[in-house]
């Protein structure tokens, strides 16, 4: 053995002298010194992390937890059939005004945001990706998406509801909503085309496809499950977003007759002022309207990531 | 015709055997002096912004031969070759100046519309990337945006012979359809020149299709152009000195953007006129 070998050779020449002491090898020192102490450090920092996650999991959990157990104990099948009777204090009923008038706003949002979201996504992704204009666009989104979501009700309030004319309408709110939606869908648009490799582009424009729809026609069909997975996600924003359509769509116990100059109901708004009423029942749609918004958020969150695990297999 | 490793190079037999035509006619068809030249290019001057990348080159392809392009790393072969079928337009800053022409038309004008050009010049590039789409689909994507085929059969029928010409056509007649990138690497760049063909171009740009592949897989690609030359006209970019004296009747040696000299293959390898010439030929140039 080396070590011993070293040892002994060591011990050899101090042999020579009236003391003998073994001296210290590589291997005396690896065992003994702060080896301990570090791996101490290694573990506290460990389940000092996992300490912090179970802390942000434990109030999560617990929401989701008292909603989604108390919201299905009291969902029914008149909360989806009727609609909500009554106001303030004396609300009963069902939530299906709110139901139709959540899809309907998001309905209304989702379309204009997607079509604008996709289509500047593609110009600032494949058209002039350097050029000052695209440059702006990404300044200018990534400033929107920071504005807060009552400022965007607001001048939408300013804007469509009392200059445009048009009242608290489903297209008021739904096109606050796509304002609000926007930025989400044309970052992920971009990202989801910039992944697909340039040599890609190059091959197709060396056959001759300089028109750049057809480059397009390539490049689009690769970022599809990035740029879809991107608007599920911002609808699944959407769907949480109460301060734009508070002063945009105001609340209706009716599904709106038209477009323009009538009011619609949404299940955030519910949320949001029936758990204030002081009357059971307000509380009962509240958790109902809770337990829904959640159902449908954890569906489409699935759903986004089945898509890119289906997808990411077969490219 | 066997290819001999090193710098010589066989002779064209057919020309020899035939004994049609006189030998002077033939080199001087090969070394690019003749009247009626393919592609003739002139005074040409590249720059990407300030930086004057080819300066002053003049050079005549006739049609039908191959010619390579040598030259150091950064020497401007890429840039030469990526300006006869226009690539480069997109690039930012780029200019260009002098004259260019394919059959006698300035391929520069304004008339002339860069897609067009395209079917007349395809590109094969260094590293192999077919679109992750099935075989089948990489080959027809060409005439499927050009509408070159009339009918469903139509473009089968151009896609197998675009994968004969390409000489993989038996290897993936089965595998139409699978994504071409479960292809080797070899089979890739293969699939990309029979992508090229499916235009039916009348010249080849060829940037160094070889290096990075395996050596058994080069053998094949190299085989391929010599089966090519006899239809199409051949610009090849390559650093491999005995594969450019295998395939070419041209060479031309480029160094720092500039044309330093240009002639028949065998000349140029065994007895350049250039000092410089020759100290690339014999690797004592970066």
């Amino acid at each position: 053995m080396d070590t011993d070998f070293h040892r002994n050779a060591s011990k050899k020449t101090l042999s020579n002298t009236i003391i003998d002491q073994p001296t210290k090898t590589w291997y005396d020192s690896a065992v003994t010194s702060n080896y301990k102490l570090r791996r101490l450090r290694d573990k506290f920092v460990k389940s000092f992390t996992i300490v912090c996650v179970v802390a942000v999991l434990y109030p999560l959990s617990s929401m989701l937890y008292m909603f989604v157990y108390k919201g299905a104990t009291l969902i029914s099948l008149s909360t989806i059939t009727q609609p909500t009777i009554g106001s303030s204090s004396f609300v009963s009923g069902g939530l299906a005004n709110a139901i139709e008038g959540t899809l309907l706003l998001l309905g209304i949002g989702s379309s204009v945001a997607v079509c604008l979201g996709v289509m500047g996504g593609v110009y600032i992704a494949e058209f002039s990706r350097n050029s000052s204009l695209a440059k702006g666009i990404r300044f200018g989104v990534d400033v929107l998406a920071g504005v807060p979501s009552i400022v965007l009700g607001y001048v939408g309030f300013l804007l469509l509801v009392i200059y445009f004319g048009w009242g608290y309408s489903a297209l008021a709110g739904g096109l606050t909503l796509s304002v609000f939606m926007f930025p989400y869908i044309i970052r992920t648009t971009e990202l989801a085309l910039r992944k697909v490799p340039d040599e890609v582009r190059e091959a197709a424009k060396a056959l001759g496809s300089n028109n750049a729809t057809v480059v397009n026609r390539l490049t689009l069909r690769f970022a599809l499950p990035g740029i879809i997975t991107g608007i599920l996600l911002a609808i699944s924003i959407g769907l949480g977003e109460t301060a734009p359509l508070l002063y945009t769509a105001s609340f209706s116990n009716y599904v709106p007759s038209a477009l323009l100059q009538s009011p619609v109901g949404y299940l955030t708004y519910v949320v949001y002022v029936f758990s204030q009423l002081p009357s059971a029942e307000a509380h009962s749609l509240a958790y109902q309207a809770s337990f829904l918004l959640i159902a449908i958020i954890v569906t489409l969150n699935f759903a986004a990531r089945v898509l890119v695990q289906r997808f990411s297999k077969v490219t | 015709m066997e290819a001999k490793f090193g710098f010589g190079r066989t002779k064209n037999n057919d020309s020899q055997l035939k004994g049609e035509r006189p030998d002077n006619e033939h080199d001087a068809r090969t070394s690019g002096q003749g009247q009626e030249s393919m592609i003739n290019i002139s005074d040409l001057h590249v720059y990407y912004g300030r930086l004057h990348v080819l300066k002053g080159i003049n050079l005549k392809i006739q049609e039908r031969t191959t010619t390579v392009i040598m030259g150091p790393s950064g020497c401007g072969k890429t840039t030469l070759i990526r300006t006869l079928n226009r690539m480069n337009d997109d690039l930012p800053n780029f200019r260009v100046s002098g004259v260019i022409t394919i059959q006698g038309f300035d391929i520069y004008s304004e008339k002339v519309d860069p897609t067009l050009l395209k079917l007349k010049v395809g590109m094969v590039f260094q590293k192999p990337n077919p679109f992750p789409v099935s075989v089948f689909d990489n080959v027809a994507f060409g005439p499927k945006i050009h509408r070159l085929a009339k009918s469903r059969n139509e473009l089968e029928s151009v896609v197998q012979e675009s994968l004969e010409r390409a000489g993989l056509w038996d290897e993936v007649k089965d595998r139409l359809e699978e994504n071409a990138l479960k292809l080797s690497g070899g089979q890739q760049q293969r699939l990309c020149i029979a992508r090229a063909l499916a235009v039916k171009p009348q010249i080849l740009l060829l940037d160094e299709p070889t290096s990075s592949l395996d050596p058994s897989s080069a053998m094949k690609v190299e085989e391929l152009i010599v089966r090519l030359k006899k239809d199409y006209t051949v610009i090849l970019v390559t650093h491999n000195m005995q594969q450019a004296a295998r395939v070419a009747n041209t060479a031309a040696f480029l160094y720092n953007g500039e044309l330093i000299e240009v002639g028949e293959a065998p000349k140029i390898f065994e007895n350049p006129d250039k000092t410089l010439t020759e100290q690339y030929i014999s690797g004592r140039l970066a």
